[in-house]
């Protein structure tokens, strides 16, 4: 239960930043922005961090094979995008329509990228310390 | 201590007595590692209905499966009768080390690793086949290693 809640807390993070950043990009078009959307950023990091952190908690015997792992990505990321139309379209971020609905997948494609290069690249540098520290292991 | 090794009479069978006022833990731990066949250097395994003495140092890992113990080496896979934690403990100061709640490797045996989502990691052994380190098990692993706090 700990662990699930670390991950949730480092998720929300991660998850939280990418939407900052986001929006601080979407933000230039305007010439106002409302005090509201902090809380309600908050709010859509919180649901889909704690949905993204009981995806990441599926713990495989076997490493997955890489059709697995797509379908995984992919329909992660069908939730995250009804989530955040579902929170868009009551906080009144987008108008409901195809552009809007595209805009919110595009939003989240980007987000989802952002997020999962952070993750990759914080772990490919422990990996590759790991992997060095085993060769020097081995030739002890 | 006195260490006495004799050779026994033609016919007679081979005996170990350890005379000790009072057995301490190494001397125990030594007496299970005799008896169950386990040693640093050979284990004592099941392959179909023989029991092989194989080199430790050729197991790749141990992966436990429905309450059953197997070791796998580069050809052969064998089973076990000894549990999990027994394993671990009796090879807690060579090269093994547990790495998730149903595998022990053999860290000679991993050529690299990669990253896993979620904390976990990849190792992919030297036999071409990849398992899974859970992340409870990195900051050992690590420390085996020697870059670990």
């Amino acid at each position: 239960m700990k662990t699930f809640f670390t991950d949730l807390l480092k998720w929300f993070v991660i998850i939280n930043t990418a939407i900052m950043l986001v929006v601080w990009i979407s933000i230039f078009r305007y010439d106002t922005i409302w005090v509201e959307i902090i809380p309600q950023i908050f709010c859509a990091s919180l649901a889909t961090s704690l949905v993204t952190t009981i995806v990441f908690s599926i713990n495989p015997k076997k490493p997955m094979g890489v059709p697995v792992r797509i379908l995984l990505g992919v329909g992660h990321y069908i939730v995250l995008c009804a989530i955040i139309m579902g929170l868009g379209s009551l906080f009144n971020w987008f108008e409901l329509s195809l552009s809007g609905a595209l805009t919110v997948a595009g939003s989240v494609a980007a987000v989802y990228f952002i997020t999962a290069l952070i993750s990759y690249l914080l772990s490919k540098n422990e990996a590759d310390e790991m992997t060095n520290a085993l060769k020097n292991f081995n030739e002890d | 201590m006195k260490i006495t090794i004799e050779t026994p009479m033609p016919g007679e069978e081979d005996e170990i007595i350890i005379k000790m006022a009072e057995l301490n833990d190494e001397v125990l731990k030594l007496v299970r590692r005799l008896k169950d066949g386990v040693s640093k250097d050979t284990m004592a395994l099941y392959a179909d209905e023989s029991i092989q003495m194989v080199p430790t140092r050729e197991i790749l890992y141990f992966d436990a499966t429905d309450n059953r113990v197997f070791a796998y080496t580069r050809g052969n896979c064998y089973e076990t009768r000894k549990k999990l934690f027994e394993i671990e403990e009796l090879l807690s100061d060579s090269s093994f080390l547990r790495i998730s709640k149903n595998a022990i490797v053999n860290i000679r045996a991993i050529d690299h690793l990669s990253p896993e989502f979620n904390g976990r990691f990849i190792a992919s052994l030297r036999n071409g086949e990849d398992i899974i380190i859970s992340r409870g098990y990195v900051p050992e692993l690590k420390k085996k290693l020697g870059i670990g706090k």
